[in-house]
């Protein structure tokens, strides 16, 4: 019965089941190529194979979804799943969650991750990469020894220009080795062989054999060197992270060599043209300088020498005229000022003479308006006191400056202003009007001399009669 | 006086095409400048004129000492054609 027990009978289901549940748990990575590509809604089918085997698929929706490249056929990948049996048809079968291109694919993945990663640091910005000299008298090359890119760099570089000279770091270009040698010899330029430009050179190539040019590490070494690089990396459709970070990016070493040296032809057709340059420069200046000097020869000093002397007599005599004419009008203005001083003094005694009483008068008129106003007030008391007394007390000042401005008034048109500066006035004895002429008096006629202060009685000796001009 | 590289050449060429432009130059200094400016063109024509730029290769490292030592086309010349 034991036996009977041990050998019981399955389902076929049970059996099914029995499998899976031997398989149940087995999570494993296997890489294959796609075939058989057969996609659902919600599942995809397909077969992982290599030269020797197949293996059956499946990937549900959300792992479907989860998925950063599409699944093709023929594509190789790298799949990440659990191994089971699918029990209602008994088959075998990879339940796969996660999935990678593999080989190149995934080269090419971690490529676009990496540019993406370091594009958004910055690291490829237009604004930080530095321009070329013109005219480098150094190059520096880094690449192998060995293949066509340092025979390019080379050949191109001195056919088109011998004004520089380049110096060559051999370095690995492929393999594990490539970054560390790469790396290496963009800081011994930078620190212990400076030159004006670098060249970073390689030839064409897969992916795999370009991979140390996009990696990281000599991604930034690039950046960090303060010497211009300038890539030449493979061939014109092949672009590298390296390219992407390079100060200017040639796309083959031919290109590179090209790029850091201008070609001989320009270079000559450039000194032609400083030449021309040069010439008519000079002789613009020397043209300047003859019309200047042709212009000044013309100029009269040279033409007729005496016009300088006879320039000179001129101006003196213009001097002597000016001169005694100024002294001239300076003793008649003061003449004039006597005069008038003399003249106004004559109309305005009266005046001067009836100010006091003018001024008396103006008060008792005052004085009555102020009585007048005093009385009224008493009659209307309604009135405003503090305003009237304002008014009044106006009136006052203003007849009051009226009194000063005809006083001094008067002050300013007195001749003794005049006199005050030592002029006098002479009048016959006894008489007011002043003497001009000496002709109007004789020898030992008496006339009074009227000074600042106080006044003479003189009487008159000799007489000389008017000279022309003096006084 | 030491020898003037070849940008350092061309740098003053344009110095001195950029003084005889201006207005008030005297006129010595013209003739100068003038006579200077031919001198650096043939200089920089004879340099051109030389049959190719000069390679070097680099040896040695920064720990060791650096070296130059001349470097022949030819070395590369024998290597297969290609890539």
């Amino acid at each position: 019965m034991d036996t009977m027990e041990q050998e019981r009978i399955y389902t076929v289901m049970e059996v099914n089941l029995l499998a899976d549940g031997l398989l149940q748990g087995l999570v494993i990575w296997v890489e294959g190529e796609v075939s058989n590509l057969r996609a659902y809604p919600n599942y995809t089918f397909f077969s992982l194979s290599d030269q020797e085997a197949v293996l059956p698929c499946v990937m549900f929706r959300e792992a479907m979804d989860g998925m950063v490249f599409h699944l093709q056929e023929g594509t190789r990948i790298l799949a990440r799943g659990r191994l089971g049996i699918y029990v209602r048809r008994g088959q075998f079968r990879l339940n796969v969650f996660e999935a990678q291109e593999a080989g190149e694919g995934r080269l090419r993945r971690e490529f676009l991750r990496l540019m993406r990663a370091l594009s958004k640091q910055g690291l490829f910005d237009e604004e930080i990469k530095k321009p070329l000299p013109a005219y480098p008298d150094r190059v520096g090359l880094i690449t192998s020894l060995e293949g066509a890119a340092i025979r390019d760099v080379v050949t191109n570089l001195a056919r088109r220009f011998a004004g520089a000279k380049l110096v060559v770091r051999g370095v690995r270009v492929q393999g594990d080795e490539a970054v560390g040698d790469i790396v290496a010899a963009l800081e011994l330029f930078n620190r212990a062989y400076p030159v004006d430009v670098l060249i970073l050179a390689r030839g064409g190539g897969s992916l795999e054999d370009l991979h140390p040019f996009n990696t990281e590490e000599v991604v930034r070494a690039i950046r960090a060197s303060s010497i211009p690089v300038v890539t030449g990396i493979g061939h014109e459709p092949d672009i590298t992270l390296s390219d992407l970070a390079a100060d200017y990016r040639a796309s083959t070493p031919t290109g590179a060599a090209e790029a850091v040296v201008p070609s001989s032809r320009e270079v000559l057709a450039q000194l032609k043209e400083s030449e021309a340059i040069l010439l008519a420069q000079t002789r613009r200046i020397l043209h300047i300088h003859e019309r200047g000097l042709a212009l000044l020869e013309k100029r009269r000093p040279f033409t007729d020498p005496t016009m300088l002397v006879n320039q000179a007599r001129q101006r003196l005599a213009d001097a002597e005229t000016r001169l005694s004419a100024a002294a001239l009008s300076g003793i008649k203005g003061y003449e004039e000022r006597v005069n008038a001083s003399w003249r106004n003094l004559s109309r305005y005694p009266r005046e001067y003479r009836e100010l006091p009483a003018r001024i008396e008068k103006a008060r008792r008129d005052l004085a009555s308006s102020v009585t007048v106003w005093m009385r009224w007030r008493e009659r209307e008391p309604a009135l405003r006191f503090r305003e009237l007394r304002a008014a009044v007390l106006a009136l006052l000042s203003r007849e009051e400056n009226r009194v000063k401005l005809a006083g001094s008034r008067l002050e300013a048109l007195s001749p003794l202003a005049v006199l005050s500066r030592g002029y006098s006035i002479t009048t016959r004895a006894g008489e007011g009007k002043p003497l001009t002429d000496s002709g109007e008096v004789k020898i030992g006629e008496r006339v009074d001399v009227k000074l600042h202060r106080g006044s003479l009685r003189c009487e008159v000796r000799e007489s000389e009669p008017r000279k022309n001009g003096g006084s | 006086m030491k020898e003037l590289t070849f940008r350092q050449m061309m740098g003053r060429l344009e110095e001195i095409t950029a003084a005889l432009e201006k207005e008030d130059l005297e006129l010595e200094e013209g003739l100068r400048l003038f006579e200077e400016g031919v001198g650096l063109i043939r200089e920089a024509r004879q340099r051109l004129s030389k049959a190719s730029s000069k390679v070097e290769k680099l040896l040695g490292s920064m720990e060791e000492g650096l070296m130059t030592e001349e470097f022949e086309l030819e070395e590369i010349e024998e290597d297969k054609d290609g890539d």
